[in-house]
């Protein structure tokens, strides 16, 4: 026996790693379904919060809902109690379908203990105007076309094919997108952005954010307006667009067949064009401190 | 209409390793007095609008972390959320140089 607590001991010393121990945690979960009738010109709105939001289209003429909350904690009484303090709600009038979810204490309650959080699934007709907050979690659309408005603070934000007018306010909640297809305009604080197949006129005004836009063939306009940020455009060929570039206190990084005519060109300030044609997409591009990329 | 009092639980159980939420220094107080301290040395750099909004700009960092922290669980692992806070403390962090810089 003590043979064996030796060679325990001396696995230990050398810094073998030891399995941690795993905890049973008990998971409380409560399942609420929704198909609610829609008419065209009504607007869905979610005002969410710690969700997982995932919505897309669909061929029927109906809002489709299906809300988890999902409660953890390794006292199965205590999951229970805090999930239920979590409420749901879903309301109706002429032009809209709201949905809330919020934590509701009583007086003197405590807040929960445990991770609770709610996951939607929604499918939506299409040309269903969506507006949707989400405070802390993730919001994924795919497939919609329709109107979108989205507000979102340190929450997520990922799109894949969409089309339609998109409004995007972001706070703390990088956007990646693959596939967007209308009038989009952006808002970013403190967000990271990534936009991958752009058709369509994008203005995006963004402070401390680093900006990846590629895949841009189809655009017809780009207009950033930007602070203390990283800027990193592929343009493919860029003779196929107009730039304007005004950047104070920026580096400017071209390929070297990419001439700009610098209006100024000093240590504080850059103020550039490239083929003025107006038959050509237009990239508009402003930076107060940072960097601009433009890649071929 | 509030409908989430229908019951229908339904109950599962998980495996996982607990480990404590991390501890991210909460020096707020700390950096606070220390600013204090220097804009007493010299108050007319602090009272620049240039200062100020350095101040308020520091005020919505510390209350964005504090939202965050209010968010880690120890039943989750916090990947995003600890993502989040490492690009606050290094705004933060930033910030507060820039702000001490400008007062020597």
């Amino acid at each position: 026996m003590s043979k064996i607590l030796i060679i325990i001991f001396a696995i230990q010393l050398l810094g073998f790693e030891v399995t941690h121990a795993q905890t049973k945690i008990q998971v409380v979960s409560q399942k609420i379904s929704k198909i609610i009738d829609w008419e065209p010109g009504v607007t869905l709105q979610l005002k969410a919060e710690r969700a997982e939001i995932y919505c897309t289209n669909h061929l029927s003429q109906t809002i489709d809902i299906e809300v988890i909350i999902v409660a953890k904690h390794e006292d199965k009484s205590i999951a229970e109690a805090d999930l239920k303090k979590m409420k749901w709600m879903v309301d109706k009038t002429n032009k809209k379908i709201f949905l809330r979810n919020y934590i509701e204490l009583a007086r003197n309650e405590a807040k929960p203990e445990s991770d609770i959080k709610t996951i939607y699934h929604i499918k939506v007709p299409l040309n269903c105007a969506v507006d949707i907050s989400n405070y802390f979690g993730l919001l994924e659309l795919e497939n919609i076309k329709s109107k979108i408005n989205i507000n979102s603070e340190f929450s997520k934000i990922k799109l894949t094919d969409i089309n339609g007018e998109l409004s995007i306010k972001t706070t703390f909640g990088d956007i990646s997108s693959r596939g967007i297809n209308g009038d989009i305009h952006i808002e970013s604080n403190r967000s990271d952005i990534d936009l991958k197949y752009i058709t369509g006129i994008l203005d995006l005004h963004a402070i401390l954010a680093e900006i990846n836009i590629n895949a841009i063939e189809m655009v017809s306009k780009i207009n950033i307006d930007a602070e203390k940020s990283k800027v990193k455009i592929n343009t493919g060929d860029f003779n196929r667009y107009s730039f304007q570039f005004e950047l104070h206190k920026t580096d400017l990084i071209t390929p070297d067949r990419l001439k700009p005519e610098f209006t100024v060109n000093d240590d504080e300030l850059i103020v550039a064009s490239f083929k003025k044609a107006k038959e050509l997409p237009k990239i508009e591009i402003k930076i107060n401190t940072g960097t601009l990329t433009i890649e071929q | 209409t509030l409908n989430s009092k229908n019951k229908n639980f339904n109950y599962t159980e998980e495996w996982m390793v607990i480990t404590e939420v991390p501890q991210w220094e909460e020096d707020e107080l700390e950096v606070a007095e220390v600013l204090n301290l220097i804009c007493n040395e010299n108050p007319r750099a602090c009272k620049s609008p240039e200062f100020i909004h350095m101040n308020d700009e520091l005020l919505y960092l510390d209350q964005s972390k504090q939202a965050i922290l209010n968010q880690l669980s120890k039943y989750d692992k916090n990947i995003e959320l600890e993502k989040m806070l490492m690009k606050i403390e290094l705004q933060r962090t930033s910030l507060i140089k820039e702000m001490i810089a400008k007062t020597l």
